[in-house]
């Protein structure tokens, strides 16, 4: 097998947060290599139309999505230049402090192995990066942190005629916080408010990572290798120390050393490719020592909510995340007329195309023929929607395995296994309730719920204090290997009720700051 | 439209990235592979006929704007180049298989509810049949699950009929491409 030349940091995919490690190591002086198996890709690549933009979207290596609730898993994950992160709302939210004491506090999942005040400092780094733009004082729910770098997203009618159900109910909306340009910043254009965000924002608006952390790991001088599959990750004979990856490449696989290994591969990918580079010393995978690598896999359990209402509401102007934010659901007790644990939030005012699983045509899977053509043609004006996104606990049955099949590199594919928790089901039937009385009380003429659906993939390879019961530690560093570490929300033990691009990009920085600084410790 | 309104601000930025985009569509252009001869399609004529008869029923207009060159085309390129909804489902199986028994399984169910193939039926039969399918359990029913099919096919008529820029503008809505989508649905990835 040919042997690459050795450099200090391999990172294993380009998506949001493997790019991000990328940029802060190269920036600190270490030579990296990024390994992408996807292919690589520009903005201009990215195509105005639903249709189109599917070709982000999916994760080859699944060879069935299962269970009792399958989750989405294409809808949720990318492949290429960019990652998930390329299709994503740009939604970016803080975890609050008792998201990571859920089991000290409520006596429900796992903690975290670090509080919000450890991760408030690379909140505020990481948004003065990319440039967030919201109304801190208005969410009255936000933990502690830095102001907004940038103002506000202009409130199209769809958000007015939404705020005035809230308003109606007693409830407090805020302006969305999104990761996305409202005015120019850094050298990026602002949005234009066209709502192509998830066919990937060619504008340079949003902040993916083609215009933000993989076109800086790039210019900091990191190598980006594409359609580079890591199939294995290798250490040495005593079994504490990584030297480097297996690649597979138009059909060679060679050996790429490095002194250290970040795998960035997504709530999927990464517990796969460790379970597939067990050995004798670590026969249950790599870092499965505590035998729960691929299982807490989660997401969000989220609904959508639909309504017609006979004043024009331009629902195709905007962003796809929504016009305005709603956490006064987020509290964690149960407790009367609140039969779960756990919060939930609304995103309100998405704009939405007239098709696609999130447009206006998918809300209505009951109509056909011309009874669905003639509602296309009301709502194409009148429409709104919002969606709840809230709490599921992580069970450990589901989880991430190796199939028998093999891909094209010859790596065994994933089995994905999901059920909801019977406390994600109430939080459900409980926010749809909310949510169609909302809508009622904006004035809305036809009201209705879609049904209950996964937003995000989480877990797979959590993190926690102790070894006998979590993959890695705080800093994502394996307990069990020296200069092994994850990145991205597999980490995450438990997902709170807010779409975790920020938390994700959060820890990625705090992990990268740690390493930089405590190099010779791990690679010694 | 409120020309005052923030989502009709700049044009000259849209147009400038449509215009940046030109030389990356006609990589993209149906013509080139076209002119390196198309491969065989993914589904017979009588198949693809039907299917466009089938898509017409959940979302009239479909036929018309190329329901059957649509899946045709669709179904001609790789797996992971492909743009169909079915894309979403996390389908572990053959996206032609599922088409193909989609469509075969309409036929019969026709053919046992009727006595005549589903081209064969007026609009209120075909009407009626799609209902029972939506519902999920019909019987007999072999191939990929009528709930899912229906559902599939139902996205696939609205990407056709309302998802691009003809759809947009039946709808009364401007488009706003950043980066103009291929015209023609190309056949090769």
């Amino acid at each position: 097998m040919r042997i690459a030349k050795e450099v200090e940091v391999v990172v294993v995919g380009a998506g949001q947060v493997g790019s991000l490690m990328a940029a802060r190591l190269a920036a600190a002086g270490r030579s990296v290599t990024v390994l992408e198996a996807g292919a690589e890709r520009g903005t201009q690549s990215l195509a105005s139309s639903q249709i189109w933009a599917r070709q982000l979207k999916g994760t080859p290596g699944v060879a069935a999505s299962g269970g009792a609730d399958p989750l989405g898993v294409n809808f949720n994950t990318g492949q290429g230049a960019g990652g998930s992160a390329v299709h994503h709302y740009a939604c970016w939210f803080r975890l609050h402090p008792e998201d990571f004491e859920m089991h000290s506090r409520y006596g429900v999942a796992a903690d975290w192995p670090l509080g919000y005040e450890d991760l408030r400092g690379a909140y505020d780094a990481v948004q003065e990066e990319v440039g967030l733009a919201g109304d801190a004082a208005a969410e009255r729910w936000r933990p502690p942190g830095a102001d907004y770098p940038l103002p506000p997203f202009p409130r199209f009618r769809q958000g007015e005629v939404l705020a005035r159900g809230f308003a109606r109910k007693g409830l407090h909306v805020s302006p969305l916080p999104l990761a996305i340009a409202t005015v120019p910043y850094k050298g990026r254009q602002s949005c234009i408010y066209d709502g192509w965000c998830d066919a990937g924002c060619p504008t340079g608006a949003l902040a993916n990572p083609l215009v933000t952390y993989l076109k800086w790991a790039k210019e900091q001088g990191a190598a980006i290798e594409y359609r580079s599959r890591v199939v294995r990750v290798v250490t040495d004979e005593a079994g504490g120390r990584v030297t480097g990856v297996i690649v597979s490449r138009d059909g060679e696989r060679y050996f790429q050393p490095a002194a250290l290994v970040i795998v960035a591969g997504f709530a999927l990918e990464t517990p796969r490719l460790l379970l597939a580079s067990a050995t004798g010393r670590h026969p249950q995978g790599l870092a499965n020592g505590s035998g729960t690598l691929g299982r807490y896999l989660h997401s969000h359990v989220a609904g959508g909510v639909f309504g017609l209402f006979n004043e024009e509401t331009d629902p195709h102007l905007g962003v796809n995340g929504g016009q305005l934010l709603c956490q006064d659901g987020y509290a964690k007790p149960a407790g009367e007329g609140k039969d779960f644990v756990g919060g939930y939030q609304w995103l309100i005012a998405h704009s939405a195309k007239p098709n696609d699983l999130l447009g206006i045509a998918c809300s209505r899977p009951d109509l056909h023929g011309a009874a669905f053509n003639a509602f296309m043609a009301d709502a194409a004006k009148h429409f709104a929607s919002m969606t709840a996104v809230g709490e599921s606990l992580p069970l450990a049955e589901n989880r991430v395995a190796l199939a028998q099949e093999l891909d094209e590199h010859g790596m065994p594919k994933m089995q994905v296994t999901h059920r909801w928790d019977d406390n994600a089901k109430r939080l459900y039937a409980h926010a749809m309730k909310e949510g169609v009385d909302i809508f009622r009380s904006a004035g809305a003429r036809e009201a209705w719920h879609g049904p209950m659906a996964g937003m995000h993939l989480l877990g797979g390879a959590r993190m926690g204090k102790d070894a006998a019961s979590s993959v890695a530690d705080g800093y994502g560093r394996c307990h069990e290997l020296a200069n092994l570490f994850i990145a991205g929300p597999s980490l995450f033990p438990s997902g709170g009720s807010v779409n975790p691009t920020f938390t994700a990009s959060a820890l990625a920085h705090r992990s990268a700051a740690h390493i930089a600084a405590e190099w010779r410790r791990y690679t010694a | 439209m409120n020309k005052n309104r923030p989502g009709c601000t700049r044009p000259d930025r849209r147009d400038a990235l449509k215009a940046a985009a030109g030389a990356g569509l006609l990589a993209f252009a149906p013509e080139a592979a076209l002119a390196a001869g198309q491969p065989a399609p993914a589904l017979d004529t009588r198949s693809a006929s039907l299917w466009s008869l089938w898509l017409e029923a959940l979302v009239p207009g479909a036929a018309q704007a190329g329901a059957a060159d649509y899946l045709q085309a669709q179904l001609a390129l790789p797996r992971d180049h492909s743009a169909l909804f079915l894309r979403y489902m996390d389908w572990p199986g053959d996206y032609r298989a599922f088409y193909r028994d989609g469509i075969r399984a309409v036929d019969v169910l026709a053919q046992v509810r009727h006595g005549q193939g589903f081209a064969e039926l007026d609009a209120a039969a075909r009407g009626a049949l799609v209902g029972e399918i939506a519902a999920g359990a019909p019987s007999p029913w072999v191939g990929p699950p009528a709930g899912l099919f229906y559902f599939v096919c139902k996205a696939d008529g609205a990407d056709l009929v309302f998802g691009t820029h003809a759809g947009f503008k039946q709808l009364g809505l401007d488009y706003r491409a950043h980066v103009e989508p291929a015209g023609v649905w190309p056949r090769r990835a």
